[in-house]
């Protein structure tokens, strides 16, 4: 069939303005959430090429995840968490932050939904009732967060890093600041488990690990990348998604320079960069097997004076080899 | 271990019997006075504060190596900075998401206010563009920001820290003297992340060495002006202590509890809520010592009334107290179940000085000996009264018996804990309210002021007269 010779492919019908988060579904390489900056959280058949289902938010979203395959919940900048069973097509306001829902993420391990917000508040949904189960203060505006097993990073404003167990939120396992000397741009965690990858806006990417001992912190590293040289002069793009693949722990990067570069972050070495997209990467993940890489482009911001016209916002849907994830032994 | 503070000022009497840790302390100066070098924040070479062997300039060429390059590359502005791994932010840079910045737009071009937004913005961008300038370029303030940063305590280590939502921003005074007029004045001030904060996420687990921060340096100069040269004094002692204790206002704002009950509160952290927090550091652009706030709030620390928290258990009224200028009460008036100084690395606490480590000691000790005086007796023409000459516990225990401050080792009655510092040049302030009447004291009591020494369990519980007392 046509789709699936092609390497890479748009979705049809994108979101009508900037994407802020594509995420695959658990268990599938066929359904994809994106959140965006219209209101609107869609879910796409990838392998189709259609729209399945579409529910909006009053304000842009910033984020959505999937608790099951039927499940998905999405936050913004109206506050407040939604919930949209798809075979029901019910959508259900959950609950609300102070100040706008910068991260969903969910937990299997715990069941639980968790929402980072710029009210400095990280808090625990159970979806089974929905209801809120626990409100937690981080100290500082919530920028990104990852789950890794029943673990949980959180990435604050302040180059802070707080890493809690979920099981039990009652203090943090770790506080600690990021390895790098700007803002935290994105945050995710080593399917492994080991560590996990951040992100700043300074073109840069750190490896760190969770083991607090030294011997295991000093293989902590970073390294520049997604910058440009031209005529001598570097210029600079925040790396703004990350993104997993899931078996061989080789990892997805993409900045506003419109690249995806894939690293494997154990040997230091970058296996494959994909041809510049038309804009900025906002977004990026694998599918749940690691064959397929959603790219969510969009004009995110970069300069003072807006490009004119603006590139389209668009969804790209890339099938990826092993040659291009796999670490080489 | 402690290391004892005398022996770092070159000068302990116990010598090799001393009871604390005789030990160069990591790089410190062995024979400069420890109390010098935190009071001295500026203008110091930090090799010799450090030991260690970077120049300053090399910390500079960083900084302006950094600063260059992004605004060169086109770097978002609207970023913290910290020019070195493990040390705190660079203070006064304001910061941004782009999520936030365009979700400004959106809002502005709801309400129909995107020029002025959009306005707004730039004048963000410009101050933004301003301090990364003022960064290559650095000025010698810009500078001592620096070599502040560089040789605060590194905070950075991932420590499995069960303890606290403790400070995050330990960053030194706003030299860029960052306002609050920034376009995003409705999110939570990010500058408050950035001003002073003092303390360090180590305040607990690790020696304190951060050089004093300027606001106490000169805080402690207006408190305790009446202590000029002292370097003695309570709080100049040790500037690092000083800053520990603010470091962590939410715990003298909350009730003392465990501390993993305090992070789960999910409340309290430095900035976020404790109000006496906030007011506390929004006293500090303006350099007002932060200890003036709010006298009325029980919980910070130094500002106590006297009224019955003195460690000593005594009558409210006692003089020496009440004479002191609300500056001075600190010395009696912490909260004495705070728990904080039991596990707080001692660095001689003021606190401590009073045996608040060991706090279940001080009463009961109390009940024994003469409370009050202890603290009137230090100025000569005290020591005639109802203690006595030279029997006063301090007096026995001082390193140095001149008129000014006495310290005592440990054989105080605070316990084995830190040096006990009484400052003799406390400003009494001819209160009479706080002395008795002659016609309200009975003759047993006056009897006992009039005596050589209190008889145990004859302790009058009324102040004397100010007769007695001058």
């Amino acid at each position: 069939m046509l789709i699936k010779s092609q390497t890479e492919y748009k979705l049809k019908s994108p979101p009508e303005d900037a994407i802020s988060s594509v995420k695959f579904g658990p268990n599938t390489n066929q359904f994809l959430l994106v959140s965006s900056w219209d209101g609107s959280v869609r879910l796409y058949d990838v392998m189709a090429n259609t729209l399945r289902h579409k529910y909006s938010h009053d304000n842009p979203v910033l984020d959505c995840c999937f608790t099951d395959a039927v499940h998905s919940y999405s936050g913004g900048l109206d506050n407040t968490l939604k919930s949209l069973d798809f075979n029901t097509t019910t959508e259900t306001s959950v609950g609300t932050h102070n100040n706008a829902i910068r991260c969903v993420e969910y937990c299997s391990e715990v069941n639980g939904i968790l929402t980072g917000s710029w009210d400095h508040h990280l808090k625990l949904w159970d979806p089974r009732t929905p209801m809120c189960s626990g409100n937690y203060n981080q100290g500082d505006k919530v920028y990104t967060m990852s789950v890794c097993g029943e673990k949980l990073v959180v990435g604050t404003a302040g180059r802070k890093i707080l890493v809690w167990d979920i099981r039990n939120m009652s203090y943090t396992l770790q506080k600690r600041e990021s390895n790098l000397k700007y803002q935290t741009r994105a945050i995710r965690c080593f399917p492994n488990k080991q560590g996990f990858v951040l992100s700043s806006i300074e073109g840069r990417v750190a490896v760190e690990y969770l083991d607090t001992s030294p011997e295991v912190q000093k293989k902590k590293y970073a390294f520049k990348c997604h910058r440009i040289k031209e005529d001598g002069l570097e210029r600079i793009y925040p790396v703004n998604a990350i993104s997993f693949h899931p078996t061989h722990n080789t990892f997805a990067t993409g900045g506003s320079d419109g690249y995806v570069n894939i690293w494997d972050g154990f040997n230091k070495k970058r296996l494959c960069q994909f041809h510049q997209y038309h804009t900025s990467v906002t977004s990026l993940s694998f599918s749940h097997n690691g064959s397929v890489l959603a790219i969510a482009c969009s004009y995110f911001l970069e300069e003072e004076t807006l490009p004119n016209p603006m590139p389209e916002d668009a969804i790209y849907i890339r099938t990826v080899t092993d040659q291009e994830t796999k670490p080489k032994a | 271990m402690v290391i004892c503070k005398f022996f770092l000022q070159g000068n302990c009497r116990f010598g090799e019997n001393c009871k604390f840790e005789h030990q160069i302390n990591d790089g410190r100066q062995q024979h400069s006075s420890v109390l010098r070098q935190q009071n001295f924040n500026v203008n110091t070479n930090p090799q010799t504060n450090t030991g260690s062997t970077i120049d300053t300039n090399t910390l500079i060429r960083a900084v302006i190596n950094d600063s260059t390059t992004a605004e060169k590359g086109g770097q978002w502005l609207l970023s913290c900075y910290a020019p070195f791994k493990e040390k705190p932010n660079f203070p006064g840079f304001e910061e941004q998401s782009f999520e936030e910045i365009r979700w400004g737009y959106y809002n502005a071009q709801h309400l129909g206010t995107v020029d002025q937004y959009k306005q707004q913005l730039q004048m963000s961008l410009q101050s933004a563009v301003m301090k990364l300038r003022s960064l290559q370029n650095p000025s010698p303030e810009v500078i001592n920001t620096i070599t502040g940063i560089y040789n605060s305590a590194p905070n950075a280590s991932p420590i499995n820290n069960q303890v606290v939502s403790s400070n995050f921003n330990n960053t030194p005074l706003n030299t860029f003297g960052n306002n609050q007029n920034s376009v995003f004045s409705n999110q939570s001030n990010s500058t408050y992340g950035q001003t002073s904060n003092f303390g360090t996420a180590n305040v607990f687990n690790q020696q304190q060495n951060s050089a004093a921060k300027s606001i106490f340096a000169t805080a402690n100069q207006k408190l305790f002006g009446n202590i000029p040269s002292q370097q003695n004094s309570i709080f100049g002692n040790n500037e690092a202590v000083s800053s520990n204790t603010f470091g962590n206002p939410n715990h003298f704002g909350q009730p003392p509890s465990s501390f993993a009950q305090q992070q789960q509160q999910a409340g309290m952290t430095n900035f976020g809520t404790a109000p006496q927090s906030n007011s506390f550091f929004n006293a500090q652009p303006n350099g007002t010592p932060p200890f003036n706030i709010q006298p009325q709030n029980g919980t910070l620390p130094f500002v106590k009334q006297n009224q019955s928290e003195s460690p000593f258990g005594v009558q409210p009224n006692d003089p020496q107290f009440n004479n002191q200028t609300q500056h001075n009460s600190p010395f009696f008036s912490t909260q004495p179940n705070m728990t904080m100084f039991n596990t707080q690395q001692t660095n001689n606490l003021p606190f401590n000085s009073f045996g608040i480590q060991q706090q279940s000691n001080i009463f009961p000790q109390q009940q024994q000996q003469q409370p009050n005086t202890p603290f009137v007796t230090q100025e000569n023409s005290q020591i005639s009264t109802p203690l006595g000459n030279g029997t006063n516990v301090f007096v026995r225990n001082t390193q140095s018996l001149d008129s000014s401050t006495s310290a005592s080792h440990s054989n105080s009655i605070f316990g084995s804990g830190q040096t006990t510092i009484i400052n003799n040049d406390i400003n009494f302030v001819k209160d009479e309210s706080i002395y008795s009447k002659l016609e309200d004291l009975n003759e047993e009591d006056i009897k006992s002021y009039q005596g050589a020494v209190f008889e145990f369990g004859k302790i009058p519980e009324k102040p004397p007269t100010i007769e007695m007392c001058f």
